[in-house]
C-alpha cells in the first residue's frame, strides 16, 4: 500500500517534470539561439549563389560550442537548405557564411573583423561584451544565469537583413 | 576456447560506440527539447552554474561530482541577509555553526565540534586559513567584502587526497570574483543592533589596459556586545579594519595571471579565565596581518604561491605566524574518458610565540616544512566514473602521511549515485606537541563549577593543581570515511541531494593523568588513546517553484560514539573531561528551510528558519531561529532591512566544551539591520 503511494507520487513527479532539461549549459542555449536566429531573420534574395548552396553558420576563432552546435543543426533545414557549420581561423572564406559567430578569442581583432565584414550580408553574433558598441549585430549576455541578447537593428538594416518582430520582442534593442 | 582478435576488436568497437553514444544522445535529447521552446521561453531558461573546483581541483558539474558538495552563491549570501563569513555557513546542510561569544565560533561538519575544531580545512582563494597553532580557524579575522565573493564551495567528508591533512570532516573554499567582474564601484553601509554595529565597505574597480583589470577595497567592521544568560551586556565587542586588492590579467584565452592581497588590523574582546586565581577577566586581543597571493593558470596548469602573516596577542598567549606556500598542479587528458591530475606542494611555517607562566611553549620559535605530492586519475566507462587518488605528504609533526581515496559515480540523466572510501588525517599541532598549561587549584575548581560538574567529589577550592602537557610523540588523528550519495536533478527546478556516511576514527586525542606529584598536583598528558564512530545522514532539497519563488531545505542527522582505549586510567574528577564527553558537543538533528520570494517592483522577501537540536554536554537545549529580510533593488541601489532571531531575545549556542573552557561563553542576541548599497 505504502509503496503504491510512493509509486504514484513518483509518476506524478515524472509527469510534472517530463518537460525537463537536465543541466542546461550556457553554450547549449547560445547554440540553440544561434540556430533560431536564422528562422527569425530574412536574408536578401541574392545571398545564395545557386540553389544547392547550404546555409552556413560560421564560428571564427576558438570554438566555445564544441559539438553542441553540430547537434543543434543536425538534420535541420533553413530556407529549404541543409545547414552546415564552418569553423574558421581567418576571414578568407568569409563570403560563404550567412551567420558568423565571433569567439571571445578574437576580442583584440574585433574592429578589423567588423570593418572587413561591413559589405557582406552576414549576421554577426558574439558574446564579447563590447560587441554591439563596436558595431556588431547581436550580442549575447548572461544575467541571473539566463541567456539574453542585444540586437542592433540599424546595423542589420544597412545590409538589408529583415528582422522578425518576434525576435525584437525578446531582445534588448541597442541603438548607437 | 579461443577469442579471435577480430572478435575482440568488434567488442571494443561496440563498447567505444556505446560510450560515445550515451553522452551524445543525452545532449541530443536536451538540445532537441530546447529547440522546441519559443524565444520567450528560451530567454527564461536558467543555465547551469552549479559547479565547483574543490572536489577535483578542476571545474566540475554537480552531477559529475562523487562528493557531498554544497555551493553557496553570492545571491544566497545577499538574500540570507548575512554579513559575515561564518554566519553564511549556517545554510549548509550538516554544518554546525555555534557562536561562543561575539567573535568566536565553533564550526564543523560531521561532529567533534569545539573552539579548536581541528577537522575542518578552510581556504580563501586557495590560501589556507587553518592555523596549526591550536588547529583552529580564527573566524574573526576571516573576512572580505562579501559582495566580491563569487561562491563558497563546501565539502562534507574528507578531501585530503587532493588538499592534504586536516580536511578530515570537511572543507571550505571561499572564491572571490575576478576583478573583471567587479568593474563597478560600490559603496555599502550596514547599521545594526545586536550583531553588527556598523559595516562600511568601499570598492573601486578599473581597467589597466584591454586585458588587465583591478579592484581595490576597504572595509570597516564593528560588532556589538553579546549578553550573558541574565541578559546583561558583556564586554566582547570587536572591530576590524581591512583593505585589499586584486589584479587579473588575461595573457591569452585560458591563460590568466592573478595577484591579490589583503591587510587587516583590529581587536576582539573576551572574558578569559585566569589560570592562577580562577576568576574571569576582560582581555583585549590585538590582531593584525597581511597576505599576498599570485596565481598563474592555463587550461591544464595552475601555479600558485602565497605568503600569509598573522599576529594575535592575548594576555596569556601571543602568536606571530608566517606561512609561505607554493603549489603546482597539472592535468592531462589523453581522451574524453580518461584524465589525470597531479601536483606538488611545499609549505614553510615560522612562528614566534609570546607565552606566559600559565601557558608555556618549548621551543618559543619554530620553523616547519611540509612537502606534498598528489595524483588523481579518472576513468569513464559508459555511465560510470571511477576516481582513484592519493596525497602523500611529509610534515614535521607526524612524518609521512598517506591519504588516499577511491570514488565511483553512476550518472544517467537526472539521477546520480556515488560512493567513496577515503582516509584522512588531522596532523598534530604546535600545541599538541610543545605546550604546557599550568592551572592552579582555584582555576580548576572554578572550571568544575562553571561546567556544572555535579559528580565532582571534590569540594570547591580544594581541586588539584593541574599541569597539562603536550606530547612530543603525539601522532596524527585518523579517519577512514565511507560515504554514499544520491542526487536527483531536473532543470535546476528541483534538486534532491542525500548523503549517508560512516566515519571510523582512530588515534583521537585525550588527556590522561601520567603522574601525581603530590596529592594536590596532577600532570596530564595528551595521548592518542580514543577511537570512535560517527554516522549520519544529510539531505538537501531545492525547488524553484516558479520564476519568483525558490525554496531550499536541508536536514541532517548525526550520531557520535567514542571509546577510550582499554588501558586508559582516569582519575576523578577528570573521568570524562577530555574524552568521551565530545560525543555530545553536536546536535543529533539540524534542519533549515529558506524561502526566497521575488515580488513586483524589485522587492524581495526572504525568510529562513533554522532548527538546531539540543547539545547535551553544552547545556544548550534545542532552539529555532527565524530570520527575515525585506529587500528593494531600484536600479543602482540596493536596500535591505532585516531581523535575525526574530523569536528570541537571546540564545545560547555553545557553552564551551570543557577542554576550551577558558573563554567565557556569551549568548547571541536578536539583531536588526539596515543595509544600503550603491553601485556606480
Amino acid at each position: 500500500m505504502f509503496f503504491k503511494k510512493i509509486n504514484l507520487v513518483l509518476i506524478v513527479f515524472i509527469i510534472m517534470y517530463n518537460q525537463s532539461y537536465a543541466e542546461v549549459q550556457e553554450y547549449q542555449v547560445k547554440a540553440v539561439f544561434l540556430y533560431n536566429f536564422a528562422n527569425f531573420i530574412k536574408w536578401p534574395k541574392n545571398t545564395f549563389s545557386n540553389p544547392d548552396t547550404p546555409f552556413s553558420i560560421c564560428i571564427l576563432g576558438d570554438d566555445p560550442f564544441q559539438q553542441e552546435i553540430d547537434i543543434t543543426i543536425r538534420n535541420e533545414k533553413i530556407e529549404q537548405r541543409p545547414v552546415v557549420i564552418q569553423r574558421l581561423n581567418n576571414l578568407i572564406k568569409i563570403n560563404i557564411c550567412q551567420i558568423l559567430f565571433i569567439s571571445q578569442s578574437e576580442t583584440n581583432y574585433l574592429k578589423d573583423i567588423l570593418n572587413t565584414l561591413q559589405k557582406y550580408p552576414i549576421l554577426t553574433v558574439s558574446d564579447i561584451d563590447t560587441f554591439v558598441i563596436a558595431g556588431g549585430m547581436i550580442q549575447f549576455f548572461v544575467q541571473n544565469r539566463r541567456v539574453g541578447f542585444y540586437i542592433a537593428p540599424d546595423v542589420l538594416k544597412t545590409i538589408n537583413l529583415e528582422i522578425s518582430a518576434n525576435l525584437l520582442r525578446v531582445a534588448k534593442i541597442f541603438r548607437q | 576456447m579461443k577469442i579471435s582478435i577480430s572478435n575482440f576488436k568488434l567488442f571494443l568497437g561496440i563498447l567505444l560506440f556505446t560510450i560515445n553514444c550515451s553522452a551524445d544522445t543525452e545532449n541530443h535529447i536536451l538540445i532537441s527539447q530546447l529547440k522546441k521552446l519559443s524565444l520567450e521561453e528560451l530567454v527564461k531558461i536558467e543555465t547551469f552554474n552549479f559547479k565547483a573546483n574543490l572536489p577535483a581541483r578542476k571545474i566540475q558539474k554537480l552531477t559529475e561530482t562523487p562528493t557531498a558538495l554544497f555551493v553557496i552563491t553570492q545571491d544566497d549570501i545577499r538574500r540570507a541577509g548575512i554579513t559575515s563569513l561564518p554566519e553564511a555557513l549556517r545554510m549548509v546542510p550538516g554544518m554546525q555553526v555555534a557562536r561562543i561569544n561575539s567573535s568566536k565560533w565553533a564550526i564543523t561538519t560531521r561532529g567533534l565540534n569545539g573552539l579548536f575544531t581541528s577537522k575542518l580545512l578552510v581556504m580563501i582563494d586557495g590560501r589556507s586559513v587553518y592555523t596549526i597553532l591550536r588547529s583552529e580557524v580564527n573566524w574573526d579575522t576571516q573576512d572580505l567584502l562579501l559582495e566580491d565573493i563569487e561562491r563558497i564551495e563546501v565539502i562534507r567528508g574528507p578531501g585530503a587526497s587532493l588538499w592534504g591533512s586536516n580536511a578530515v570532516n570537511g572543507m571550505i573554499n571561499i572564491i572571490t570574483k575576478s576583478s573583471k567582474d567587479t568593474q563597478k564601484n560600490l559603496i555599502t553601509t550596514t547599521i545594526g543592533k545586536g550583531e553588527e554595529n556598523v559595516i562600511i565597505g568601499l570598492r573601486h574597480g578599473g581597467k589597466i589596459n584591454d586585458t588587465s583589470h583591478y579592484r581595490v577595497y576597504g572595509k570597516f567592521y564593528e560588532h556589538d556586545n553579546f549578553v550573558n544568560a541574565q541578559g546583561i551586556n558583556q564586554q566582547d565587542n570587536w572591530q576590524m579594519k581591512r583593505a585589499g586588492f586584486r589584479i587579473d590579467q588575461d595573457i591569452a584565452r585560458d591563460n590568466n595571471l592573478t595577484v591579490q592581497g589583503d591587510v587587516y588590523k583590529g581587536f576582539t574582546k573576551q572574558n578569559l579565565l585566569s589560570f592562577q586565581t580562577g576568576e574571569f577577566f576582560s582581555d583585549i586581543v590585538d590582531i593584525n596581518g597581511f597576505n599576498i597571493l599570485g596565481r598563474w593558470q592555463t587550461n591544464n596548469m595552475i601555479l600558485q604561491t602565497y605568503y600569509d602573516q598573522t599576529n594575535r596577542q592575548e594576555t596569556l598567549l601571543g602568536d606571530k605566524r608566517g606561512t609561505f606556500d607554493i603549489d603546482f598542479q597539472h592535468s592531462w587528458k589523453p581522451n574524453a574518458n580518461q584524465g589525470l591530475i597531479w601536483g606538488l606542494g611545499y609549505r614553510y611555517v615560522h612562528d614566534d610565540i609570546d607565552d606566559s607562566f600559565a601557558i608555556t611553549y618549548i621551543p618559543k620559535k619554530r620553523q616547519d616544512n611540509l612537502f606534498s605530492v598528489f595524483a588523481e586519475g579518472e576513468l569513464k566507462l559508459q555511465n560510470f566514473k571511477l576516481t582513484l587518488g592519493s596525497k602523500i605528504e611529509h610534515n614535521d609533526y607526524s612524518g609521512l602521511e598517506i591519504q588516499p581515496t577511491a570514488r565511483i559515480l553512476w550518472n544517467k540523466q537526472q539521477h546520480s549515485f556515488w560512493g567513496a572510501v577515503s582516509r584522512a588525517i588531522r596532523s598534530p599541532t604546535r600545541t599538541d606537541k610543545d605546550v604546557q598549561y599550568f592551572l592552579s587549584g582555584n582555576a580548576m575548581s572554578n572550571i568544575l563549577h562553571n561546567v556544572n560538574y555535579e559528580n565532582s567529589a571534590i569540594p570547591e577550592n580544594q581541586a588539584n593543581t593541574m599541569i597539562i602537557q603536550g606530547n612530543i610523540d603525539y601522532k596524527a588523528e585518523t579517519v577512514l570515511a565511507y560515504e554514499l550519495g544520491y542526487r536527483f536533478n531536473i532543470t535546476n527546478k528541483f534538486l534532491l541531494d542525500a548523503t549517508i556516511f560512516y566515519n571510523d576514527y582512530d588515534e583521537l586525542q585525550i588527556f590522561q593523568p601520567v603522574q601525581i606529584i603530590s596529592p594536590s598536583t596532577i600532570i596530564l598528558k595528551g595521548m592518542n588513546k580514543m577511537y570512535g564512530e560517527t554516522y549520519g545522514l544529510e539531505v538537501t532539497a531545492s525547488w524553484q517553484a516558479n520564476n519568483n519563488w525558490k525554496l531550499i531545505s536541508t536536514y541532517n542527522y548525526l550520531n557520535i560514539e567514542l571509546h577510550l582505549d582499554p588501558d586508559v586510567i582516569l582519575v576523578p574528577p577528570l573521568d570524562d573531561f577530555f574524552s568521551e564527553i565530545q560525543e555530545d558537543y553536536s546536535p543529533h538533528h539540524q534542519a533549515n528551510i529558506r524561502s526566497l520570494l521575488s515580488l513586483s517592483n524589485n522587492l524581495e522577501l526572504d525568510t529562513t528558519l533554522y532548527y538546531v537540536g539540543s547539545i547535551f554536554n553544552e547545556y544548550v537545549s534545542s532552539y529555532n531561529r527565524f530570520d527575515i529580510r525585506l529587500g528593494w533593488n531600484p536600479k543602482q541601489w540596493q536596500f535591505s532591512f532585516g531581523v535575525r532571531n526574530v523569536f528570541d531575545k537571546q540564545q545560547p549556542e555553545f557553552n564551551n566544551s570543557i577542554s576550551d573552557n577558558y573563554i567565557l561563553a556569551n549568548e547571541a542576541r536578536r539583531a536588526f539591520y539596515i543595509q544600503m548599497k550603491y553601485l556606480f
